[in-house]
């Protein structure tokens, strides 16, 4: 799931080598993605109203649910 | 004939200029001044341009094409944790079909995952300038089956509107769905649509419209 998220950022911004992913298990159930992206990035990963960050979340909850989980991405800017 | 004649003299005159300028020509080669032919533009240079350039694009936009397909095909692999089999792009219509078994997930309810896909595929096309059309994606022909089958019912329901001669209200919809119903009944000169409330609850009326 991890290189679903990676793939994708790193396809949409401007500073590939700058995006960090940590991955923490909360419960048995649930991921968290901590994405961090150079500063300049931060608007095309969140989009214009959020669009796009809402749309990377769907992608990754759909992810998560075919295996059996959820899945939180938290942008850190 | 005096045409013969003038007809000797101009060949002669001819072979003489063609030998004068290959003179001339060996004359340039060996003072190396071959420089000046190449700001020369014959009609062969341009020819030999635009063969070229056609080739590149025609190799740039398959190029592009490869990207956006296997963009797709990574992507859709990585959320539903199995293979796609097959990717088909209609580079004219923008159109992308995805086929592979257990894909479903990719899809979601109400299509909703394979929207995001779709959009996320759409900022990437425009960041690398792969395509200038809007994409679309069609997952084991999810959109073309839902496509029917709302065609369906719009008929149906017109038809009920007509028959019971009452409007007919119908649960809500999405825009793209709305959308069909009202295409395919704007045909339909017996019946008018609209839509009602706010989204996501806008939904549909058919009214019939009085016979004369």
């Amino acid at each position: 799931m991890k290189e679903l998220l990676e793939y994708m950022v790193k396809e949409l911004v401007d500073n590939p080598d700058e995006v960090q992913i940590t991955e923490e298990e909360e419960g048995d159930k649930t991921v968290i993605f901590k994405l961090k992206v150079a500063e300049n990035d931060l608007g095309k990963v969140i989009g214009k109203k959020g669009r796009t960050a809402n749309a990377i979340r769907v992608v990754m909850r759909a992810a998560s649910a075919k295996r059996g989980k959820s899945s939180i991405v938290k942008i850190i800017d | 004939m005096s045409d013969n004649t003038s007809m000797e003299e101009a060949i002669s005159k001819f072979v003489e200029s063609l030998e004068e300028e290959q003179k001339n020509d060996k004359l340039l080669e060996s003072n190396n001044i071959k420089e000046s032919y190449i700001d020369e533009i014959t009609e062969d240079y341009y020819e030999e341009e635009i063969f070229e350039e056609n080739n590149y694009d025609t190799v740039d936009n398959k190029e592009k094409s490869e990207k956006i397909k296997d963009f797709i095909k990574k992507v859709i692999a990585l959320v539903t944790n199995s293979e796609v089999s097959e990717v088909n792009f209609d580079e004219t219509a923008g159109k992308i079909d995805v086929y592979g078994r257990d894909l479903g997930i990719a899809i979601g309810k109400n299509g909703k995952n394979m929207e995001a896909i779709e959009y996320i595929l759409n900022l990437y096309a425009k960041r690398k300038d792969l395509s200038e059309k809007n994409l679309t994606i069609d997952i084991k022909d999810y959109k073309k089956k839902k496509y029917e089958a709302i065609k369906n019912i719009a008929l149906k329901m017109a038809g009920k509107a007509i028959k019971e001669q009452k409007k007919i209200i119908l649960k809500p919809m999405p825009s793209y769905e709305r959308k069909i119903i009202h295409d395919v009944l704007s045909e339909n000169k017996e019946v008018k649509t609209k839509s009602k409330n706010k989204e996501p609850y806008r939904r549909i009326i058919i009214y019939p419209l009085k016979e004369k």
